[in-house]
């Protein structure tokens, strides 16, 4: 469904002396239809660039993204805009992702409108038919976002991403600015509709336990690159990355079956991603540092049943 | 401050709120009476404000119930001056914002939506624009388009338009960063639908304290320019020009000059204060925050 391979993403920064930001770093890793790989890392990793590359909303350095056999990077701006409905994406910041002076009904109504999919005077019928797939109530059609709280807020984007009957849906954070008990609510309407429509999701998060609950699939990214990749349950039990290791002994928590785990604690800043240390990415602040991190780069090797790790000790 | 019903719309809400701007309905009262003056003039006006009678010079005010507010040199009456003067200056200042707020704010909105050379381009004359002193910029091209309200309102413009599309530009530059605009734009909507329903309705709250503010500026500009003789011509009964005709009776008859003086600070003072009461009220942190 979706395949990605190399994506890397180099920013220039400075004013006189030009410097790469390696923002995304050869990132390659495929989703089978209506499944989930949530990709993970903290902060500043690179992991909200890695969805807007897919979408391109920004030009990739290199690399290649093929959705359902299509190469999106070479597809010119008036092919592209047909296809960005099959693709969409879910921010962060509830507020900022919908239009304050628009109404929620216009906002929901806006997909359909510009790709004409259903004349006019059906579009009122559908948009009341979305508003109550994502559990919203029709008085709501007329409101501002402004009048609406987060999660609801979060509910209309949703409902303005079904209108367009996407087949992958990126989703960045969608759930880190809601509070806790309306986080569940999201992430409960997001799987509903996973299974009714068959969506394929890219989930972007840093919170492991939500990553647990959607993801098939997990991706752990550390400056702007895949330490490792594997089925959920793999990750979760036998983290073979001293890196993912760390981000799951830091998530500790009852239910996660990390009792008997240790704790294992980073040193250290992350390096900026204008200094990326050479050799392993990592070997500034890994436990298990050895002579060959600082040298060599380690590739992702697999080691059994799609678990892929980047680390020279395993 | 009273807090306003939940289901008021943005507009009304901002309409409520200026009338808790004590600044801003001073300035609008006055404006509104500014106004229907200026459309009543004939009705209101004693006399033809043209009507040149060299028997009844330089008559003082409110001396002679014919002439409320006297008479200048030439006899014409004073008070019907000032009042066919307001719908000049109104009307100069309309047309320049006007025609300033379409060629900024596009230019603006391209500016700063596209960035590249277009932006480049766009803000280097903005930039030279701005780096000279715009009184004397107005000044040569008035002089260069020859005397007359016309060429005064094309060197306005020509001055004008960059405060709007910079003002335009950088609103846009921080919309754009605005996940809703991204949305859209995965959503596969054109450059052309995203600007008109995404950018402008967002950008209008800066621009009208913007040209509010304007309109300030270019009636004292206008003025300043007849003053000098660029603008409107005799005949015509324009504030700035009465102004200087009344500077050399300043001796003996003060009140040509105090008069048209007085109208011109009373309108620049009700756009300003209107301007700055509009700029607290929609402050975009305002209105996104609420």
């Amino acid at each position: 469904m979706l395949e990605v391979e190399g994506l890397t993403k180099y920013f220039l920064s400075g004013m006189i002396r030009k410097r790469r930001v390696k923002a995304v770093d050869d990132v390659s890793f495929r989703i089978e239809k209506g499944k989930t790989l949530g990709l993970v890392g903290e902060s500043g990793c690179g992991k909200t660039t890695v969805g807007r590359l897919i979408l391109r909303l920004i030009k990739p350095t290199g690399g290649r993204v093929l959705f359902d056999g299509i190469d999106l990077l070479s597809l010119k701006k008036r092919e592209l805009r047909k296809i960005r409905p099959r693709m969409q994406m879910i921010f962060q910041d509830p507020d900022s992702s919908l239009d304050p002076r628009m109404k929620i009904g216009t906002s929901i109504a806006e997909p359909l409108k510009v790709h004409g999919t259903i004349p006019k005077y059906e579009r009122s019928q559908k948009i009341r038919e979305l508003i109550g797939t994502v559990g919203l109530n029709p008085e709501h059609i007329n409101r501002y976002p402004y009048q609406l709280s987060g999660g609801q807020n979060q509910r209309v984007v949703l409902a303005r991403i079904l209108a367009m009957n996407p087949d992958l849906i990126i989703a960045d954070e969608p759930t880190s600015s809601l509070d806790v008990s309306v986080q569940a609510q999201i992430l409960n309407l997001m799987k509903d509709l996973q299974r009714e429509f068959d969506h394929t999701y890219l989930f972007i998060s840093h919170d492991l336990d939500v990553v647990r609950i959607m993801a098939d699939q997990i991706a752990v990214m550390y400056l702007g690159k895949l330490v490792e990749i594997g089925e959920t349950r793999d990750l979760f039990d036998s983290a073979r990355h001293p890196y993912t290791q760390a981000l799951l002994s830091a998530a500790i928590r009852p239910e996660s079956g990390a009792e008997g785990r240790k704790r294992v604690l980073l040193k250290g800043e992350t390096p900026s991603p204008i200094d990326v240390p050479v050799g392993c990415r990592f070997h500034t602040r890994c436990p298990r540092k050895g002579g060959r991190c600082v040298i060599e780069e380690p590739k992702l090797v697999e080691i059994g049943g799609g678990h892929r790790v980047a680390c020279h000790f395993i | 401050m009273k807090r306003h019903d939940k289901h008021n719309s943005r507009v009304m809400g901002a309409v409520a709120r200026v009338r808790e701007s004590r600044s801003a309905m001073l300035g609008l009262t006055i404006i509104v009476l500014l106004v229907l003056m200026a459309i009543f003039a004939p009705h209101l006006s004693p006399n033809d404000p043209t009507d040149v009678r060299l028997g009844d010079r330089l008559i003082s005010p409110f001396t002679e119930s014919k002439y409320p507010l006297g008479t200048d040199h030439l006899g014409r009456c004073v008070l019907s001056r000032l009042l066919y003067g307001a719908r000049i200056s109104l009307a100069v200042g309309i047309t320049v914002v006007g025609i300033s707020t379409v060629i900024g704010v596009t230019l603006g909105v391209v500016s700063g939506y596209y960035g590249g050379i277009s932006d480049s381009v766009i803000m280097r004359f903005v930039d030279a624009t701005l780096s000279l002193p715009s009184i004397f910029l107005a000044v040569v091209i008035a002089g260069m388009l020859g005397r007359g309200l016309a060429s005064v309102m094309i060197a306005l413009v020509a001055i004008e338009w960059t405060s709007y599309a910079r003002v335009t530009r950088g609103s846009v530059l921080s919309l754009k960063e605005k996940e809703f605009v991204e949305s859209a734009r995965s959503l596969g909507a054109r450059d052309s639908y995203i600007m008109a329903r995404h950018i402008l309705p967002n950008i209008i709250a800066p621009v009208i304290v913007v040209a509010t503010i304007g309109m300030a500026y270019v009636i004292l500009a206008a003025a300043a320019l007849s003053f000098l003789g660029f603008g409107a011509q005799p005949p015509t009964p324009e504030w700035g020009a009465m102004l200087n005709a009344g500077r050399v009776y300043m001796r003996t008859a003060p009140y040509l000059t105090i008069l048209p003086g007085f109208a011109i600070m009373l309108l620049v003072i009700a756009f300003n204060l209107l301007g700055d009461g509009l700029r607290d009220i929609l402050d975009p942190r305002r209105v996104v925050v609420e």
